[in-house]
C-alpha cells in the first residue's frame, strides 16, 4: 500500500466534514497526489485516492511467502492407465465401485486428476470410502489430509490427536478403512481406544467389526468380552453378536455346553434367559454351528433330533442361516426344506431350479450363497428370463416386485455375458427403456474390463 | 471445432440431458454411425419400433447444429448429444455411408444458407460502397443524446460518491440496499451499464474499507475521464467507454482486421451477475493473451464452449483499446494440432505485467497468465486463503475448491505450472499444466445451471 494510503483511508472513513484532508507524503506517489486538487475536499480525496489505489495495485508486491506444505510421500504403485482412467468422470454407484475394485486388482492407484472428484463423492455415499481407499495410494491420503475428508487420510492408527480431533463419523470411517487396508493396526485401534469412546462411537466401531468380521478377530475376544458388561444395551447386544460369530470365541463354548445341560443357570450376559426351553431355543439358533456340533458327538444328525424333540427345529434352522453352514443345511434339508434352507445346501442346483421354475425367490435365495460375478451361463440364463418377463411391461409397477430385485442385482452379472436377442420392436417403452439401460451397463462394464486387462 | 466429451455436455439444455446422453453415448444402441467430412449421422434404437435418425453439422458459424427424428421437445436432444459423445470416444465405430435424404436435406439448406450472398448490384454503387447504410447524420444526433444522458447520469453518481466521502465511508455499510440498487438503475436509465455494474459491486466489498475506497475512487475516476474523454487518445475513449458498458462495435471490430493463427484456449470462468451470465474464455498466441466474452441471459445456456486447454485455428480481432485484450472472434473457430504452451511467469513477472496493463487503462478488470513454477499451499489455519507460492512470495488462491484440489493433488505439494486469472486480489485457477499440456480444472456442471 502506497505510504499516504492509510491517512487517506482514515481520512475517507471518518468523512471530509469532520476529517481535513491528510497532508501528501514526500514520496513519489504522494507528491504527485499532492499536484491533484479539486474544488472540493471529496473530490480531492477520490481523486487521490484513485491514483493511489490504482499505484498500489500496479506495483504489488507478492505477499510474504507461505508456509511450505510437506511434499506427498513417493507412490509405489502406478496410476491407472489413461485408457481405463477416461471412464471415472462418468461413473457412479456399483459401476465406480467396480472400477475401484479393479483398479485395486490390477495393482494400480486413482490417478491424481480424478482424486478431487472421487474424495467428494466419498464424503457424500459412504459406501465408497473403503474402495476408494484402497486405491488412494500415498498422493491420494496426502489429499484426502488437505480435502477435509481426514479419515481416509491414514493407512495405519493414527497417534492419539489425531484420533482426539476426528468426529464419531469420520472415527468410524477410518477403523472400517483400516479394517480393510490393515486390519491389525484396526484392532490395535479398537483395542487402544474403545473403552473411552462415547456409546455411539463404541456402538458404530463394533458395528463395523461385526459387518467384516473375520477369522483373526477372534484376538479381540477378551475385549468383546468385556463390552459384554457396557453400559450401552445396544453396545452388549452388538458384541453379544460378535462372539456368537466367532466359533471358537469363549461365549459359543459356554453356549454349546449348555446344549446338553439343561442345569445350565440363566446368564442374561451371554443372552440365556427365561426357562429351560427358552434358553436351549436360544442356544440353538445363537451359537455358532461348528460351536454346536463340537459339542454333539453324535454329529449333524444327533444335532437335528436333538433340536426335533424339543420342537426346536425353526431356531437351529435359523442359526444355520445365520452362520451359513451348508454340511448342516444339507442335513436339515429332509425336515425343512425351505428355499433358503435349498439355496444354502447347494446354491447352483437351487439356481437351476428357480431358472427352469421361474421363481424368482428361489433365483434370490441361490445367487445370495453363489460368488460374483455370476458366470457367464448363469449371467445369460438370468438375462434371458429378466428379458422374458420384462416383455409386456409398460409401468415400474408391472414388473413385479421380485423381478426388480433380481434387476437390482444386475451389477453382478458377468461383464462377458453373452446378451440375448433385441426386445422385440413392439415392446412397450418402459421395457426397452429398461433393456437398453441394462445393456448399457453391462457395454460400459465390459469395456472398463477390457481396458485394464489391456495394461496387466 | 472439436470440443472434448465435458464441453460436448455443456450443449445439453438441462443436466437430465446430459446425463442420458451419457448412457447413450454407446456403439450398442447405435445400429448406424457414420462421419462425413463436416458432419456425422446415426440411427439410435430408442423406444419406438423405428429408430431415430440423428445428424449433427459441424460446419457453419452456429456450429454445431442439430437434427432427430425424436419426438423430445428439448434441444439439442439426447440422441444429438450422445451421437457427439460417441464421435469424440468411439471414432473407430464410424462408417463413412452417405446420409439419408432427410439428414442430406437439411445439410444441403444449411449451406445455403450460410453461403456468402452475391452481392445485388441494385445495393452497391461503383466504389464498392453500400448503399443501403445507416444514414450518418441520424446517427450523431442519436450518439450525441446517448452521450448527454451519459453525461448527467454521471454528474449524478459523482453528486453520490462524494456525499459518501462527506458524511464518511464508515457510515456507507448502514445505508440501505436500495441505495445502490436506486443509483446503479439510474445508471442504466443513463445508458451506462458498465458504471452501474460497479455501483452493484459496491456491498461485495463494503466490509473491506481499503477495497472500497479503491472501488469509488475507480467509478469516481470515470466519472472525472468522461467530460475530459475528448482529450484522450482514440484507444483510452475506448478503454472509457467500455468501461462505462458502451456496446462493442463488433462489424467495425471485424472490418478492422485481426489475426488467423493457432490459439491455445488458456482456461475460462463463468460469472452471474443481477442479469447476464458472462463466460470469459482466455486464449494465447504468440505474446497476444486474448479475450473473449459470451452472455447468456437467466434462463438460456452459453453458446457452445471453446475447448479449455485445447487448441484452436481462429480469426480473433482485437477491440479498440489502449490494452489490446478483449477480441472478437470472426467466424468459427477449428480444431487445431496443440500449440505449445507460453513460457511461465513468475508471481513477480504476473504482477509487473498486470501493473503495466494497469497503467494503460486503469479500469482494466483482469488478466491471464501461465503462471510457474509455484507451489499450491493449502491453509494452515481456518479463515486462511490458499496460496500459490514461489521463492519470492505468495498470492492468495480462489477458485473453486475442486480446483484448488486438483490442482493440489496433481502438484503433490511441488512447484507446478498453470493458467490463471488475476484480479488484483486474487488468483483464480483455469488449466493445470502437466507434461506440455493443460488440464481444465473447471466443474462443466457448472455451466448447466443456467
Amino acid at each position: 500500500m502506497a505510504s499516504d494510503l492509510p491517512a487517506l483511508l482514515s481520512a475517507a472513513l471518518i468523512g471530509t466534514e469532520r476529517a481535513p484532508l491528510p497532508t501528501p507524503g514526500p514520496d513519489a506517489t504522494g507528491q504527485a497526489a499532492a499536484r491533484i486538487t479539486r474544488d472540493d475536499s471529496e473530490g480531492t480525496l477520490l481523486a487521490r485516492a484513485a491514483l493511489l489505489t490504482l499505484a498500489a495495485t500496479a506495483g504489488r508486491q507478492p505477499d510474504p511467502p507461505a508456509p511450505v506444505p510437506t511434499p506427498a510421500p513417493t507412490d509405489p504403485r502406478p496410476e491407472a492407465p489413461d485408457r481405463a482412467a477416461r471412464h471415472l468422470p462418468h461413473l457412479g454407484g456399483p459401476l465406480l465401485h467396480e472400477w475401484l475394485t479393479l483398479c485395486h486388482k490390477h495393482g494400480y492407484r486413482v490417478p491424481a486428476l480424478h482424486l478431487p472428484r472421487l474424495l467428494t463423492l466419498a464424503t457424500q455415499d459412504r459406501s465408497l470410502r473403503v474402495p476408494l481407499a484402497r486405491v488412494l495410494g500415498e498422493r491420494g491420503r496426502w489429499l484426502a489430509h488437505h480435502a477435509d475428508s481426514p479419515a481416509l487420510a491414514h493407512a495405519d492408527a493414527p497417534d492419539e490427536a489425531t484420533w482426539a480431533a476426528l468426529s464419531d463419523t469420520d472415527r468410524d470411517t477410518l477403523h472400517r478403512v483400516l479394517r480393510a487396508l490393515n486390519p491389525d493396526a484396526a484392532r490395535h485401534l479398537l483395542r487402544t481406544h474403545f473403552d473411552t469412546e462415547r456409546a455411539t462411537s463404541r456402538k458404530r466401531l463394533l458395528s463395523a467389526v461385526l459387518e467384516t468380521l473375520r477369522d483373526a478377530d477372534h484376538t479381540l475376544d477378551p475385549l468383546l468380552e468385556g463390552a459384554l458388561d457396557d453400559r450401552s444395551p445396544d453396545v452388549q447386544t452388538l458384541a453379544r453378536q460378535i462372539l456368537q460369530r466367532l466359533p471358537r470365541s469363549a461365549m459359543n463354548a459356554r453356549l454349546a455346553g449348555a446344549l446338553h445341560d439343561p442345569g445350565t443357570p440363566p446368564s442374561p450376559r451371554d443372552g440365556l434367559s427365561g426357562g429351560p426351553q427358552a434358553r436351549l431355543g436360544h442356544v440353538l439358533r445363537h451359537t455358532h454351528t461348528d460351536a454346536l456340533l463340537r459339542a454333539t458327538p453324535g454329529g449333524p444328525t444327533a444335532l437335528i433330533t436333538l433340536a426335533r424333540d424339543h420342537h426346536l427345529l425353526d431356531d437351529l434352522v435359523a442359526g444355520t442361516l445365520t452362520h451359513r453352514h451348508q454340511p448342516l443345511a444339507q442335513a436339515l434339508l429332509p425336515h425343512a426344506p425351505t428355499p433358503a434352507l435349498r439355496a444354502l445346501a447347494d446354491p447352483t442346483r437351487t439356481l437351476r431350479d428357480g431358472l427352469t421354475a421361474r421363481d424368482p425367490d428361489l433365483i434370490l435365495a441361490a445367487l445370495t450363497h453363489l460368488p460374483t460375478p455370476w458366470t457367464p451361463d448363469d449371467s445369460h440364463a438370468i438375462l434371458t428370463l429378466l428379458q422374458d418377463t420384462l416383455r409386456h411391461v409398460d409401468h415400474p409397477y408391472q414388473w413385479p416386485q421380485r423381478w426388480r430385485t433380481l434387476h437390482d442385482h444386475a451389477h453382478h452379472l458377468h461383464p462377458d455375458t453373452t446378451p440375448p436377442p433385441l426386445l422385440p420392436p413392439d415392446a412397450p417403452h418402459h421395457a426397452q427403456s429398461v433393456w437398453h439401460d441394462l445393456m448399457d451397463t453391462l457395454d460400459t462394464r465390459r469395456q472398463i474390463q477390457h481396458d485394464f486387462k489391456e495394461h496387466p | 471445432m472439436t470440443p472434448t466429451p465435458d464441453p460436448i455436455l455443456t450443449l445439453a439444455p438441462d443436466a437430465g440431458s446430459a446425463a442420458s446422453a451419457r448412457k447413450l453415448a454407446t456403439p450398442a444402441r447405435w445400429p448406424d454411425l457414420h462421419a462425413g467430412p463436416t458432419h456425422l449421422w446415426g440411427h439410435c434404437q430408442g423406444s419406438g419400433a423405428q429408430p431415430y435418425l440423428t445428424g449433427v453439422d459441424r460446419s457453419g458459424p452456429d456450429a454445431p447444429a442439430f437434427k432427430c427424428s425424436c419426438p423430445s421437445r428439448k434441444f439439442p436432444c439426447k440422441h444429438a448429444l450422445a451421437l457427439l459423445l460417441l464421435h469424440e470416444a468411439h471414432p473407430q465405430h464410424f462408417g463413412t455411408d452417405p446420409a439419408p435424404d432427410a439428414i442430406r436435406t437439411w445439410l444441403d439448406g444449411r449451406a445455403a444458407k450460410h453461403a456468402p450472398p452475391d452481392p445485388s448490384p441494385a445495393d452497391t454503387d461503383p466504389a464498392g460502397e453500400t448503399r443501403s447504410g445507416p444514414d450518418p447524420a441520424a446517427q450523431a444526433r442519436r450518439r450525441a443524446a446517448r452521450e448527454k444522458k451519459v453525461s448527467l447520469g454521471l454528474d449524478a453518481l459523482q453528486t453520490f460518491l462524494k456525499d459518501l466521502v462527506r458524511d464518511g465511508l464508515a457510515q456507507a455499510a448502514a445505508r440501505p440496499y436500495s441505495d445502490w440498487d436506486t443509483q446503479a438503475a439510474r445508471l442504466v436509465d443513463a445508458q451506462a451499464p458498465g458504471a452501474a455494474r460497479l455501483v452493484r459491486m459496491i456491498p461485495e466489498v463494503l466490509p473491506h474499507p481499503d477495497r472500497l475506497l479503491a472501488h469509488l475512487a475507480r467509478l469516481y475516476l470515470l466519472t472525472e475521464a468522461w467530460p475530459r474523454r475528448d482529450t484522450l487518445t482514440a484507444p483510452q475513449q475506448a478503454d472509457l467507454r467500455a468501461a462505462l458498458g458502451f456496446p462493442l462495435d463488433r462489424a467495425a471490430t471485424v472490418a478492422a482486421g485481426g489475426t488467423d493463427t493457432r490459439w491455445l484456449i488458456l482456461g475460462h470462468t463463468v460469472s452471474d451477475e443481477e442479469h447476464v451470465r458472462t463466460r470469459r474464455t482466455w486464449l494465447h498466441e504468440g505474446g497476444t493473451t486474448a479475450l473473449l466474452l459470451d452472455f447468456a441471459a437467466p434462463g438460456w445456456p452459453l453458446p457452445p464452449p471453446l475447448p479449455a486447454g485445447g487448441s484452436v485455428r481462429a480469426r480473433l480481432s482485437p477491440a479498440p483499446g489502449t490494452v489490446p485484450q478483449r477480441h472478437v472472434l470472426d467466424g468459427e473457430a477449428t480444431s487445431s494440432a496443440p500449440a505449445p504452451l507460453p513460457t511461465p511467469v513468475t508471481l513477480d513477472g504476473l504482477l509487473d505485467a498486470h501493473g503495466a496493463a494497469l497503467a494503460l487503462n486503469p479500469w482494466l478488470d483482469r488478466t491471464a497468465h501461465h503462471l510457474g513454477p509455484v507451489t499450491v499451499h493449502p491453509p494452515t489455519r481456518d479463515g486462511d486463503p490458499w496460496r500459490a507460492g514461489d521463492a519470492r512470495g505468495s498470492l492468495p488462491l480462489g477458485g473453486s475448491d475442486t480446483a484448488r484440489l486438483t490442482l493440489l493433488a496433481l502438484g503433490g505439494g511441488h512447484p507446478q505450472t498453470f493458467t490463471a486469472e488475476w484480479d488484483g486480489q486474487r488468483l483464480t485457477p483455469l488449466c493445470a499444466g502437466q507434461d506440455g499440456t493443460l488440464h481444465p480444472l473447471h466443474d462443466p456442471e457448472d455451466e448447466y445451471g443456467v
